[in-house]
């Protein structure tokens, strides 16, 4: 067993973290890196040797099947290897996103409290230990408030750990309210939530234009013209449904983009 | 294994902090106005009447949000009328986003059934496209070879091309949808696909023998 799980070890760790974090952050960055645990992490690098395998699997059979030795399998294999780690980053991207979008939507109730903390104990860490010595819970704020605490124990100055710590927040009302938090600020109300909520609706409506546009005119346009241009008995035909899953993937992408990760129902 | 014993409140977060904010500007403490409110189960009150301390047994309640035991706890040891008053607030924001969030949901169920109808039919739509597929490789032969032979097959390489395009349609409009059980429906689609193409090339193969 111990043997085993050596192995496997070295298999994740030829594969580079930064790479994978690349991969499901995307270029922007638009998710801060705090949300993506080590669990996510792993489970990318299980899902991208998974679709390697099944990748040089597929390239095998093809071989087989045609009884010789062609590019054009390894190709397809490629292809296929390329487009499914692209599919399934952009699945952890959303589950990423969204849990990203819940921390956010109710971050106002620790900030308020925190407040409350600050104005009758007049100390703000006395007040993040009492919450977290009390709470037997362990959320996503409690390892917020633990990190902050972790560094303030390290020497950090007090205003600069909050500047710090606000820029996890995705919205600009919450980031300047936890920075002058000792001014006495919180927050009375959130005009900002509201109209994002509004505005998520409204794209909702939009999203099914965009898709009825790619999942039924798309694969009816194409199929008219390929099989005209493409002999029906070649294994280039593979290379539509490819095609469709790349661009289906990228669209996704950009739906979710628009409304900040998966809708959730 | 530790086992959690935590009572659900009997009322929602906001209800329970409103309760308790009444209390508190009556001039009550928190111990009592936990006692006097009806949204705490007895179990609750019975503890924190044998001894328990105030934070301990607001930890033991849980919560719609669990973050919502952080403002009870900040107010540990005392309270005055600003932090009242912030309570108050908070309770006010966290009923407003409830609302405009309980909108949103309806509206996505909405969506859900509309995407639940789309895939339906670009799932049949498709596999009839998969199903015609014979005619379109005659049409090819036709045009290089300038003679064509109609060979109804069940399967072909263009209607298992079709097959994936099916099923990656279906895992997208699922993801749109944020639907359960995927693998589920996904081989529901995949059957019905099947059902399509061979019920096709039966209806192609009864009208050429006519």
């Amino acid at each position: 067993m111990k043997v085993r799980s050596k192995v496997i070890n070295w298999i994740y760790s030829l594969i580079p973290d930064n790479l994978i974090l690349m991969l499901i952050l995307g270029k922007n960055e638009t998710l801060p890196k705090f949300f993506v645990s080590s669990m996510d992490i792993l489970t990318a690098k299980k899902k991208i040797i998974g679709s390697i395998l099944t990748g040089l699997i597929l390239c095998s059979a093809l071989n087989l099947l045609l009884k010789k030795f062609s590019v054009l399998s390894i190709l397809l294999a490629l292809l296929f290897v390329i487009v499914s780690i692209f599919v399934l980053m952009n699945h952890i991207h959303s589950t990423i996103a969204s849990r990203y979008k819940k921390f956010d939507e109710m971050v106002f109730i620790l900030i308020n409290s925190l407040s409350i903390g600050v104005l009758i104990h007049q100390s703000l860490f006395y007040s993040i230990d009492l919450l977290l010595k009390n709470s037997f819970v362990k959320t996503e704020y409690d390892i917020f408030l633990g990190e902050i605490i972790a560094n303030a124990n390290l020497g950090e100055d007090e205003n600069l750990l909050l500047q710090k710590s606000s820029k996890k927040f995705f919205t600009e009302e919450y980031r300047k309210a936890l920075e002058h938090l000792s001014n006495g600020r919180y927050i009375k109300s959130n005009p900002r939530f509201l109209a994002r909520i509004k505005r998520e609706i409204s794209t909702v409506e939009d999203n099914i234009v965009i898709f009825i546009a790619v999942s039924c005119l798309f694969p009816l346009a194409l199929s008219m013209i390929i099989p005209l241009v493409i002999d029906s008995n070649s294994l280039s035909l593979f290379l539509f449904p490819l095609i469709f899953g790349l661009f289906g993937s990228l669209f996704l992408r950009f739906i979710q983009g628009k409304s900040g990760g998966r809708i959730e129902v | 294994m530790v086992v959690e014993l935590r009572y659900k409140l009997l009322s929602s977060d906001e209800d329970f902090l409103y309760d308790i904010i009444e209390y508190l500007e009556n001039g009550e403490n928190l111990e009592r106005s936990l006692i006097l409110t009806k949204s705490v189960p007895i179990e609750i009150k019975l503890e924190l009447q044998l001894g328990m301390s105030f934070e301990k047994v607001i930890s033991l309640i849980k919560f719609n949000y669990p973050i919502s035991m952080n403002l009870l706890l900040s107010l540990a040891f005392n309270s005055n009328e600003e932090a009242i008053r912030r309570i108050k607030s908070t309770a006010d924001i966290i009923k407003k986003q409830q609302e405009a969030l309980e909108e949103k949901r309806v509206l996505l169920l909405v969506h859900k059934r509309r995407i639940k109808i789309i895939r339906l039919i670009s799932t049949l739509v498709i596999g009839t496209l998969a199903g015609f597929s014979p005619i379109t490789t005659s049409f090819y032969q036709l045009i290089n070879n300038y003679t064509s032979t109609l060979k109804f097959e069940y399967f072909s390489i263009l209607s298992f091309s079709f097959l994936f395009v099916n099923i990656l349609n279906n895992y997208f409009l699922m993801e749109l949808a944020n639907e359960d059980f995927k693998c589920r429906k996904l081989s529901f689609a995949l059957i019905l696909h099947l059902l399509c193409v061979v019920f096709i090339t039966l209806l192609l193969r009864h009208i050429v023998s006519f």
